[in-house]
């Protein structure tokens, strides 16, 4: 009766419409100030705030890029999941927790306040939004090859849309109306991956069936595509990435408190396990029933279009596009927050007003969306791999300064400024210059270390911080 | 208002980049024409006509039969009009049939072979799949089913078919598929359970009860509560 693209259009039209109609301006009565905006008021719930970080790190990077690589690799990229997990684990023990305690709004906040460093507060925010700027380029991207499977439009019109519906709507709403969209976007999200496991195993003739052919492809793909050098450090990339994600901590410092957040990490690891079990079936299965795609990230659009039936294809689609939508919302609020509240509000004008922070932040979201679509229309490379790049620049980048000035008295404001410039800037050489001679060594275990040696050299032979803001982390010896 | 202009202005700065990239142009199309020669209910023998509008791809030339543990893929035979004299090079193994052939100079390849059904029915048939990618968009894959003018095809269907003409069902992909899926009758006697139980429709029709539901709850819970963040559980 009608097609997929139909079916897609007018449920995305629907969803999009309810979504901003409905909780953006619900949220803008909510978000009168600046940090109300950022944090949503700090009273998000464990359900909501579980559904949250799954869904902001749930994005076109999982529902494109995994199934992607599922698609070429095989089995073995479901050994980045311990990584991921061990980085939620890392963020419930010893990040999440303390950062939501010491009351910080953003990460540049942070770590200027635990450093007492105003250069750090702009070196870091500057680096947010460099490594966002990447990091939204895959979700443009994502979007686009959607748009060109489903409608067969250049990608240039996915982006589009993409860009004034998450931009109206991050706008709008701040961080409270994205959390509760992030529920919505999840429940879609596993319901959708259920259907699509049970139609897509039915077509193939089980999993059995599609092991065969799988093997018969190539053997690779069921006994093992990566050797463990690379699986490992595939896990040190997701794990660092996770554990000190600005976006991710921003949803936690929206959290009503200590125990919230540690029960909201665990509410996320269920959704994830959920949801990686789904995509690797998703992805296996396409490749047994689609054997050779131009691109591996056309699997899961052209599974919506091609083998699940309308509705549920189109529901899917939908849900790819809330996840690109949820995680571009997310990335948006924390480069934009990093623009107003850390370059603008402490460091170009102390003394504006709330509702002159508000309109820088809103102004810099619009432009802050509009750059990564730009380089998203050249296409660099798949959308897993620009997922990966930039979770190994914020791992290297954060990770060091932020687990041990939240878990160590040591420390001093040279040391965590060596430490977060010296790691990125290792990892970006090391994957620029030498990964071709080193290949089994990642960028993201050169940065890792030289960020750890940095910041105990340089904080042992420069002045520590003073006993004052110790005692505002760690209270009193 | 002034978002919305800001954002206005940029989509169509954002167009007008989109207009000089060039993305979607196809180069290379692949047909087939896919004949039911004999249908049984338990075994089938298919001829598959393989053209390619641009033959010696970035992959070797081969192509990949999907076996199953529930089908028999026997009498294979394969004729390349480019090169004639050139027999295909069968490899088979638990997962499939692996032929290496020869794409060149846009000639069709025709490839034939019996599938038998070990239980049941036959409704899972296997396609034979080109190592040469068609490109992304437009629908590069045209696959055309001939059946008998009074059959029709019924239950859970991959890809989607229509029918062009009495007997005659064509597809339309962007990729070509290792498997066909139908089952087919006299088409009078087709029941209406048989049209419409099938997996694909019953997962809509959750879709749609599940819809309606969680609307409904939603409004209830809301008509008695004024926001969601007075929820216990929010």
């Amino acid at each position: 009766m009608f097609d997929h693209a139909t079916i897609f259009a007018v449920a995305l039209c629907l969803y999009c419409i309810s979504i901003i109609l409905g909780f953006a301006f619900a949220g803008k009565v909510r978000s009168q100030s600046e940090e109300n905006f950022l944090t949503a008021g700090r009273s998000i719930g464990p359900l909501v705030g579980g559904a949250a970080l799954a869904a902001t790190q749930i994005s076109a990077g999982t529902l494109v890029g995994t199934v992607g690589r599922h698609y070429a690799t095989g089995l073995d990229w479901i050994w980045i999941w311990p990584g991921v997990w061990f980085g939620w684990l890392v963020s419930a023990v010893f990040i999440g927790p303390k950062l939501r305690a010491c009351g910080a709004v953003t990460v540049p906040d942070y770590l200027s306040l635990r450093f007492e460093s105003a250069f750090l507060r702009v070196a870091s925010a500057l680096v947010i939004i460099f490594i966002y700027i990447i990091s939204l380029t895959a979700q443009y991207q994502a979007c686009g090859i959607i748009f060109q499977t489903v409608f067969g439009l250049k990608p240039i019109y996915g982006m589009g849309i993409l860009l004034i519906v998450t931009a109206i709507y991050t706008t709008v709403g701040g961080l409270r109306v994205s959390s509760y969209i992030d529920v919505i976007q999840v429940a879609i999200i596993v319901g959708s991956l259920a259907i699509s496991v049970v139609i897509l195993l039915k077509y193939a003739g089980g999993l059995r069936a599609t092991g065969d052919l799988l093997t018969m492809l190539d053997p690779k793909l069921i006994r093992g595509w990566y050797g463990w050098g690379q699986i490992i450090s595939l896990q040190v990339i997701f794990a660092l990435g996770i554990a000190s994600a600005p976006n991710e901590m921003a949803r936690l410092s929206s959290m009503r408190d200590k125990a919230t957040v540690r029960y909201a990490i665990g509410v996320c690891f269920i959704i994830q396990a959920l949801i990686s079990v789904g995509i690797l079936i998703v992805g296996l299965v396409i490749r047994s029933i689609f054997p050779y795609l131009l691109s591996a990230d056309q699997a899961s659009p052209l599974m919506s279009v091609a083998i699940l039936p309308p509705l549920a294809g189109s529901i899917f689609l939908v849900a790819l596009f809330s996840a690109i939508m949820s995680n571009v919302n997310s990335i948006l609020l924390v480069s934009s927050g990093s623009v107003s509240h850390d370059l603008y509000g402490k460091f170009i004008n102390p003394f504006a007003s709330e509702k002159r922070k508000l309109l820088c932040n809103r102004l810099s979201l619009v432009f802050l969306s509009l750059l990564p679509a730009g380089l998203a229309l050249y296409g660099f490379s798949d959308v897993q791999s620009t997922v990966l790049a930039a979770a190994r620049l914020v791992g290297c980048f954060f990770f060091v300064p932020v687990i041990l000035g939240l878990n160590s008295r040591f420390g001093s404001s040279s040391g965590a400024i060596a430490s977060t410039l010296g790691g990125g800037m290792a990892a970006i050489y090391w994957e620029t210059r030498n990964s071709e001679r080193f290949a089994s060594i990642d960028g993201a275990e050169i940065g890792i270390l030289t960020a750890f040696g940095l910041y105990i050299l340089v904080g042992n032979f420069t002045p520590r911080v003073s006993q004052q803001t110790l005692r505002r982390f760690f209270g009193e010896r | 208002m002034w978002p919305f202009k800001h954002i206005i202005f940029l989509f169509v700065a954002l167009l007008g980049l989109g207009s000089v990239s060039s993305a979607t142009d196809i180069k290379r199309l692949i047909a087939y024409e896919c004949v039911l020669e004999k249908y049984d209910k338990r075994t089938a023998i298919i001829s598959v006509t393989i053209s390619t509008s641009q033959g010696r791809s970035d992959s070797p030339d081969a192509i990949i039969l999907r076996a199953d543990k529930r089908v028999v893929i026997t009498d294979l035979d394969l004729k390349n009009r480019g090169y004639p004299s050139e027999e295909g090079n069968f490899e088979t193994s638990e997962g499939g049939v692996r032929i290496a052939t020869n794409f060149a100079n846009s000639m069709p390849v025709v490839l034939t072979y019996k599938v038998t059904s070990r239980d049941g029915e036959l409704s899972r048939f296997p396609l034979p799949v080109p190592l040469i990618m068609p490109n992304v968009g437009g629908a590069s894959v045209h696959i055309v089913l001939h059946l008998s003018p009074t059959d029709a095809i019924f239950g859970d269907i991959f890809p989607s078919f229509k029918e062009i003409g009495p007997g005659e069902w064509r597809a339309e992909l962007t990729n070509v598929p290792s498997i066909i899926l139908f089952q087919s009758k006299t088409r009078l006697h087709i029941s209406w359970r048989e049209r419409f139980l099938t997996k694909a429709w019953l997962a809509d029709f959750g879709i749609i009860i599940f819809a309606i539901s969680s609307i409904t709850i939603l409004y209830l819970r809301y008509s008695s509560r004024s926001t969601i963040a007075e929820e216990p559980w929010a």
